[in-house]
C-alpha cells in the first residue's frame, strides 16, 4: 500500500471518528481503545470489501471489453 | 521450617504464574487456567527460535521435585507446572533506559508481536515491564504473556503500549522533555489523556499523532463516560489480523524515527574530548583503574557517572565481566548506548540522579525495586564523581561516602580538590560553605569504613584515586 494511500486511509478514520460515535461500552480501563480499535477494524473491513468489490467490477469491465487481466507472473523478469 | 524463597513482588499482575527467586536462580509457576496456551506456544515451536536468538529470555521447564525445597511454601496454591529462566543481572525499569533503549525495548515489543501473530500467537499485554536489558540488548521476559491468537480480536495491550512506549518516547522527540521523571512518578507510563493535551498543533496535524494519540484520548474520554451507561458486552466489529499487524507495522515505521529532541552534545556528552586531564594524567588514571579491575576480577561493576563509557569499556577490556553505568546525563547516556553497541560491550547505561535515585514504589511500595535495593555489585566506579553530590548538592562528605562505600566491597573514588579548575567552577557562583571538603577529610571518613588498597594522585591539580575494600 502506497504512502499516499495510507494517508488517505489515516484521514478517512479520523474523520469518521470525528463523527458522532454510538455509545456502547461497557466498564474497563481501555474502553478507549477497543473502541478506536473498533474504527480501525471497521476502516479496514470497508476497504478490504471495497477491494473485492473493485477486483471484480475492474475483471467485469475487461472481460466485457475483451481485455484480459495480466498477472505479475506473466510479465517478463518474473518467474 | 522458614523458606529461602522469595516472591517477586512485581509479578502479581498475571494471576496465571509468579515469579520467584531462590538460590540465586528464577522460576515461574504456571496456574491450569494458562496451561493451554503455554502448550499452544510450545507447540508452535516459536519459543525455542526467539530464544536461541536471544529475543526471549532462556526458558526451560523444570520438575517441580528438582526445585529448591520450600520454593513454592509462600503461595496459596501448590503449583503443579514450574519453569526457570535464565538470570538477568541487573533488572532494570523504563524510567532508567536512556532514550535509545525505550527505543529499543518497543520496537523489540513491537518485533516480537508481529512474529508471534505469523505463528497464530498474540501477546496478552504490552507492558514496558516485560523487557529487559542484557548490555543494550532487549530482551523479553514474560512467557505468559504469549498466547493463542483468536482470530478477530483487538489488541489487548494497544492502550498499554501507546502509554509506556509510544508517549514517553513522543514526549522526548516532540519537547525535548526527558521521559524518566514523568514514567516514574506514574509507573503505568503517560496516560493518552495526558499525552493528547500537550501536543503542540504542529504535532496534532500528524496522522500518525492524531490516531494514536489525539483520537485514543478521545475515545478513552468517551470510552469512559459509556462506562457508566453502556451495556456490558457490546458487539465489537472483528478486527483482521491484516489490520492489527497494520496498526503494528504504523507503529513501528513511527518509532524507528524518533529521535530525541534537544540531545545533541551535552556538556557531559563532550566530557570525553575535553576532560581535565592532559594525555599523561588520563594514563595514569586509566593503569590506576585497570589494575584495580585486574585485582579484584568484578563480575558485576557499577560506574557511577559513567558519562559516555569510557572508563566502563577499559573495566570490561581489564576483565569485568559486565559494566551497568549510571549518568543523568541525556547526551552522554546516549553516547554511552553507541560506544556499548559499536564495541559489542557488556555494558548497560542507565538513567539515575544519584540525588534521588529510583525509589520503591507500585503495589505496596514493592512492585518496582528502587535502586538500593537492587544495589548488589562487585565493583564500583565513582571517578570524577563526589564532588558533584558534595560541592554541588550539599551532601555532608561523610555521608557521600558512606552510600558509596556501602554500594560495593571494593572500588575507585577519585577525589577531585578545591584547586581542581572544575571545583573553582562549581565555586565560582556560590559561597563555599565546605570547609571540611579537602583530602585529609575524604581519606579519614574512607579509612573508618574501608581499607585503603591503593592511593595516586593522577593530574596536576592533584585529582585522587583511592581503591578501597570493605
Amino acid at each position: 500500500m502506497s504512502r499516499t494511500s495510507i494517508s488517505v486511509c489515516v484521514w478517512l478514520v479520523a474523520l469518521w471518528l470525528a463523527m458522532p460515535v454510538p455509545v456502547a461500552a461497557y466498564l474497563d480501563p481501555g474502553t478507549g481503545s477497543m473502541f478506536l480499535q473498533g474504527a480501525i477494524a471497521v476502516i479496514a473491513a470497508t476497504l478490504a470489501a471495497a477491494g473485492v468489490y473493485w477486483r471484480s467490477a475492474r475483471d467485469f469491465i475487461r472481460r466485457i471489453t475483451g481485455k484480459t487481466s495480466t498477472s505479475d507472473s506473466d510479465r517478463p523478469g518474473k518467474s | 521450617m522458614e523458606s529461602s524463597s522469595a516472591v517477586d513482588a512485581g509479578s502479581f499482575r498475571d494471576p496465571s504464574g509468579t515469579v520467584l527467586f531462590a538460590e540465586g536462580r528464577v522460576f515461574r509457576t504456571v496456574e491450569p487456567p494458562a496451561w493451554d496456551h503455554v502448550d499452544a506456544v510450545l507447540a508452535a515451536g516459536v519459543l525455542d527460535r526467539l530464544i536461541a536468538a536471544g529475543r526471549v529470555i532462556g526458558t526451560w521447564p523444570i520438575e517441580i521435585g528438582d526445585a529448591p525445597a520450600g520454593l513454592t511454601d509462600g503461595l496459596p496454591t501448590n503449583p503443579r507446572r514450574l519453569f526457570e529462566h535464565e538470570w538477568i543481572p541487573f533488572v532494570s525499569y523504563p524510567y532508567e533506559w536512556p532514550f535509545s533503549l525505550l527505543k529499543r525495548a518497543a520496537l523489540h515489543h513491537l518485533d516480537l508481536h508481529l512474529d508471534l501473530l505469523e505463528s497464530g500467537l498474540t501477546l496478552s499485554d504490552a507492558s514496558a515491564y516485560n523487557v529487559q536489558f542484557r548490555g543494550t540488548k532487549p530482551v523479553f521476559i514474560d512467557i505468559l504473556s504469549m498466547r493463542r491468537y483468536q482470530e478477530g480480536e483487538y489488541w489487548a495491550g494497544y492502550r498499554q503500549f501507546c502509554e509506556q512506549f509510544l508517549n514517553p518516547l513522543v514526549l522526548t522527540a516532540i519537547h525535548g522533555i526527558p521521559h524518566h521523571g514523568w514514567f516514574r512518578g506514574n509507573l503505568e507510563g503517560i496516560p493518552v489523556e495526558d499525552m493528547a493535551r500537550i501536543l503542540p498543533l504542529r504535532a496534532r496535524l500528524s496522522m500518525r499523532t492524531q490516531l494514536h494519540v489525539v483520537q485514543h484520548a478521545r475515545m478513552t474520554a468517551k470510552g469512559r463516560k459509556a462506562g457508566r451507561s453502556g451495556p456490558a458486552n457490546p458487539r465489537r466489529t472483528p478486527m483482521s489480523k491484516a489490520a492489527l499487524a497494520w496498526m503494528m507495522k504504523g507503529l513501528r515505521r513511527w518509532i524507528a524515527g524518533l529521535k530525541p529532541r534537544g540531545v545533541g552534545p551535552t556538556i557531559w556528552g563532550d566530557y570525553e574530548h575535553h576532560s581535565s586531564y592532559a594525555p599523561g594524567e588520563a594514563e595514569a588514571k586509566r593503569s590506576f583503574i585497570t589494575r584495580y579491575v585486574e585485582q579484584r576480577k568484578p563480575i558485576d561493576l557499577f560506574d557511577l557517572g559513567c558519562n559516555t563509557g569510557n572508563y566502563s569499556q577499559i573495566a570490561l577490556t581489564a576483565g569485568a565481566k559486565r559494566v551497568i553505568g549510571f549518568d543523568f546525563d541525556q547526551g552522554a547516556l546516549e553516547t554511552a548506548v553507541a560506544r556499548a553497541d559499536a564495541q559489542r560491550l557488556d555494558f548497560l547505561p542507565l538513567f539515575l540522579d544519584a540525588m534521588n535515585p529510583s525509589p520503591n514504589q507500585g503495589w505496596a511500595q514493592r512492585e518496582r525495586r528502587g535502586f538500593q535495593d537492587r544495589a548488589k555489585t562487585d565493583g564500583l566506579f565513582a571517578l570524577a564523581f563526589l564532588h558533584h553530590i558534595v560541592i554541588g548538592r550539599n551532601v555532608p562528605l561523610a555521608q557521600a561516602v558512606e552510600w558509596l562505600v556501602a554500594l560495593a566491597p571494593s572500588g575507585v573514588v577519585e577525589f577531585v580538590p578545591k584547586q581542581d579548575p572544575m571545583v573553582q567552577r562549581m565555586l565560582a557562583q556560590r559561597e563555599d560553605i565546605f570547609p571540611c571538603y579537602h583530602i585529609e577529610a575524604f581519606r579519614h571518613e574512607l579509612t573508618r569504613r574501608a581499607r585503603v588498597v591503593n592511593e595516586e594522585a593522577v593530574s596536576s591539580s592533584a585529582r585522587t584515586l583511592f581503591q578501597f575494600q570493605r
